[in-house]
């Protein structure tokens, strides 16, 4: 990155196709091997699998490395795509069904047995790829690359390749999200509406297994786990509906592979993987500060708004039940319980009064017709709750103030007409 | 050729001290359903590792220490920041923090060229055991004097040693805390114990015995030294001191035998040595398998011959009652249709005799226990019915799977229920 301007100028060609046509390749398979990623890592991640991803990942190593040994002795002379990807699933199947069995087992947990599984196959790898490296004096530097991930290595018929499942695997996971979201969401009531949850689960993890290894190539096994879920993690913040946030996911991934392939192959000497899973990182980090609702701003605005609109119907509840106007320094009193301090009272009043509920003559507080009536509303509101936990919750009296205290504030119009017709009460007063 | 040389005295020393150190703290990991924490840290050590070295520029350990430090808990704090404010669930918090931190690691690795040191990705995933190999050893044990040996020892053991004997002093000083914390967080809690600091502190150290260990064996083996011997010990035993205890032997012999591995696979083809720390995590895993299997406690084979046994043992006793039930009459008796194996056992106890080839008459002994089987059947229906409440006419077949269980100490209290009143007769 010597020259900005050059690197820019670069970076802008490769992200719009026009450096040429490896590039071009390579952005195409990572997009939409990033899309496929996305939409089947939502399903790993909703059946809150997103860690077996990980021991997937990791327990392709041994049949990669196998794979390779058994494709010299073929006659190969270098690492070639297709024994390394099927050995790779096959023991990706392995691990898979090694963790399955061992959860069976009363003795060892879920997290325990995903950290078996993966230590030990990547463990077996490691051993074979130490006896390719010192006993087998061939080319070996292409296995490297399926570590860490080097998506510019891979030929024209890889990437078809790639593209070609990857877009077939979105596909049909989205055409079938309703019995996988089923699973995914509540697997006993997927089953007592006739679906065989065994059969779905193992289509689903299928899916994911033959992302995760086509992906291995271009992000590498220790980071194909990153691929998988942190669209979905990013997807999950903007939407709660499943279809949207397959389709949020979808487009996280795909544009992760499309920009980091695009950096990584403008910036020298940078491996794919890392690059893609760290424009998916920020894309991520984006979304969980920005994301309406969910996000930490937005999430955290909102509960400001609330406790501001709790403490002011506090305020008005005290003035109620103390009837009458009261001077600066009374508020302090008024509000003592609280234990709000004096700059705090400053603020709500104003607020209050900017609402026209309080307002302030001759350096008196007190209620404005509307203040009072949204003060008996809430008064109202406060003893129909206690009244509710007396009488039909069998919560003891004196317990009752605290938690009437906290759900005051939220009950609906419906809840109180409820309340109201359950405690044979005339409407308002 | 001796098969344990002198020259790979301090790798093998490396290797024990890691395990064992990690091991000490994987038995709580795994107790807390941690594990993965362990995972996630020993992949977020690289960006600490890696940053530290660029800010400092230098490999001067104090500074990679503090860089890693840093890094776990980091990673620690920043999960607990997705799962509380992004309400992200902890599996997939987990996931993206360490992955992502990772992939930072990887990338900061490129772009500061640190490639020429030997701070290549491979190292972090692999580890340099090989490194630690002592090139000027004398030829056999014996003629190690002791000046030598101290100017040769490496400087990761030193920093290896003082992360063992952290680890033990917390595990010492804190384990009552950690057992309490570990098997009952909500008692520890009414009792006045914070399982947050517990939790905090056993983090701290899980991430210094990750840094101290990952240079000389790599991530890898760090969550295998975590796991997998903790894992194994839990299949031998039920008592916290003695899982550790267990798994620590188990981490020794581990730790040993698969590093000799290393050395001793090769010669079978004349190759150069294996890489240990892959020779250690696969022997380690092995260990596993065969205890899952074959563990005298919670080995799948044990519990399969013990079921296998059960199973036998309530044939007999179907068999001796149904004898009984019908009136000891053995002419008119289906003998055919009853598995031979059955009957064998049945007569091998003593309960059953054969009188001519194919028939079978109850023993006085068969006699007795087909009565006692009864009663202990009688009994249940009266529980069923007066104390779990179940309809009178669904008791009968829960009754028939109970009536080959109970003790001594369960037909105590039954007997008392079956003074209130005694179950009608056509129940039977």
């Amino acid at each position: 990155m010597d020259d900005p301007v050059n690197f820019w100028l670069d970076f802008w060609n490769v992200l719009t196709l026009q450096s040429g046509y490896n590039a071009t390749l390579v952005i195409l398979g990572t997009t939409s091997l990033g899309f496929a990623s996305g939409i089947v890592g939502t399903f790993a991640v909703l059946r809150r699998r997103a860690l077996m991803a990980d021991a997937l990942g990791h327990a392709t190593l041994p049949g990669v490395v196998g794979g390779f040994l058994i494709s010299l002795i073929f006659g190969a002379t270098g690492p070639e795509i297709l024994p390394l990807l099927v050995g790779g699933a096959c023991s990706g199947f392995l691990g898979i069904w090694a963790v399955q069995c061992l959860v069976r087992h009363p003795r060892v947990r879920e997290d325990a047995a995903i950290g078996l599984v993966l230590s030990t196959f990547f463990g077996l790898g490691i051993v074979l790829l130490s006896v390719v490296q010192t006993s087998v004096s061939t080319q070996t530097a292409g296995l490297d690359s399926y570590i860490y991930g080097q998506a510019s290595s891979m030929t024209r018929v890889d990437v078809l390749t790639l593209a070609g499942i990857s877009v077939l695997v979105g596909l049909i996971s989205i055409l079938l999200r309703n019995p996988f979201g089923q699973v995914c969401f509540d697997a006993d009531f997927a089953a007592t509406t006739g679906w065989s949850v065994d059969r779905i689960d193992l289509l689903m993890m299928g899916l994911v297994a033959v992302v995760c290894v086509v992906g291995i190539p271009a992000v590498g096994l220790m980071l194909v786990v990153a691929f998988l879920i942190v669209p979905c993690a990013a997807g999950r913040l903007w939407s709660t509906r499943l279809f949207d946030v397959l389709m949020i996911s979808g487009l996280i991934g795909g544009i992760s592979g499309w920009f980091g392939a695009a950096l990584s192959s403008s910036l020298p000497n940078l491996p794919t993987g890392p690059v893609i899973v760290l424009v998916a990182g920020a894309i991520f980090l984006l979304s969980l500060f920005l994301a309406p609702r969910r996000g930490i701003i937005s999430s955290q605005w909102s509960a400001y708004r609330r406790n501001q609109r709790i403490a002011e119907d506090h305020a008005l509840e005290h003035f109620i039940d103390h009837e009458d106007s009261v001077s600066t320094d009374g508020l302090i009193k008024l509000f003592s319980v609280r234990g709000w301090s004096a700059r705090k009272i400053n603020r709500l009043m104003r607020r209050l009064q900017a609402k026209h509920f309080v307002e302030f003559s001759s350096s008196v507080w007190s209620l404005t017709p509307t203040g009072r009536s949204r003060g008996l509303t809430i008064q109202r509101n406060h003893r129909l709750w206690t009244q509710y936990l007396i009488s039909h919750a069998d919560v003891a009296a004196n317990h009752v103030d605290w938690s009437v205290d906290q759900v005051e504030h939220v009950l609906s119009e419906d809840l109180v007409a409820q309340l109201e017709d359950q405690l044979q009460l005339g409407s308002t007063p | 050729m001796s098969l344990i040389p002198a020259l790979d005295l301090f790798p093998l020393f490396a290797s024990v001290l890691v395990l064992v150190g990690c091991t000490l703290l994987g038995n709580f990991l795994i107790l807390r359903r941690q594990s993965l924490m362990g995972d996630a840290l020993s992949h977020t050590v690289l960006p600490g590792v890696v940053g530290a070295y660029l800010v400092f520029g230098s490999r001067d350990p104090f500074g990679l220490f503090l860089g890693a430090l840093i890094a776990g808990l980091l990673t620690v704090a920043s999960i607990e920041a997705l799962r509380r404010y992004g309400r992200i669930e902890s599996n997939t918090a987990m996931g993206v923090v360490f992955s992502i931190a990772f992939a930072v690691g990887v990338i900061l690795i490129r772009v500061g060229h640190t490639d020429h040191v030997d701070l290549d990705p491979n190292c972090v995933l692999y580890g340099q055991l090989e490194l630690m190999v002592w090139f000027d050893a004398p030829a056999s044990f014996f003629d190690i004097d002791s000046t030598n040996f101290f100017y040769a020892v490496p400087s990761s053991i030193w920093s290896l040693l003082i992360m063992v004997l952290l680890v033990a002093i917390f595990v010492v000083v804190f384990f009552k805390e950690l057992r309490l914390v570990s098997f009952d967080p909500g008692l520890a809690h009414t009792l006045g114990f914070s399982s947050g600091v517990v939790n905090i502190l056993l983090m701290l150290l899980v991430s210094v015995a990750t840094v101290a260990s990952f240079e000389a064996v790599g991530s890898v083996l760090v969550i295998a030294a975590l796991l997998v011997p903790a894992s194994t010990a839990r299949l031998f035993t039920d008592r916290l001191k003695s899982q550790i205890l267990v798994s620590v032997l188990v981490a020794f012999g581990c730790a040993v035998l698969g590093y000799l591995l290393s050395t001793w696979i090769p010669l079978l083809w004349q190759g150069e040595s294996l890489k240990a720390s892959g020779t250690i995590t696969v022997f380690s895993g092995f260990v596993f398998a065969v205890s899952l299997f074959f563990s005298p406690r919670h080995g799948y084979w044990t519990q399969r011959i013990r079921a296998r046994q059960l199973a036998d043992q309530v044939a007999v006793e179907d068999v001796v009652v149904l004898l009984h039930t019908s009136h000891e009459t053995s002419t008119s008796f289906p003998w055919s249709t009853i598995d031979p194996r059955v009957l064998g056992l049945a007569t091998q106890q003593g309960l059953i005799q054969s009188t001519t080839p194919g028939q079978y008459l109850l023993s006085d002994v068969g006699r007795s226990v087909a009565l006692e089987v009864q009663g202990r059947r009688n009994r249940w229906l009266v529980y069923l019915v007066n104390e779990v409440g179940l309809a009178p006419d669904h008791a009968p077949g829960t009754a028939e799977h109970l009536e080959h269980f109970g003790d001594d100490l369960l037909q105590k209290p039954s007997d008392t229920f079956g003074k209130r009143s005694s179950p009608p007769g056509d129940f039977l």
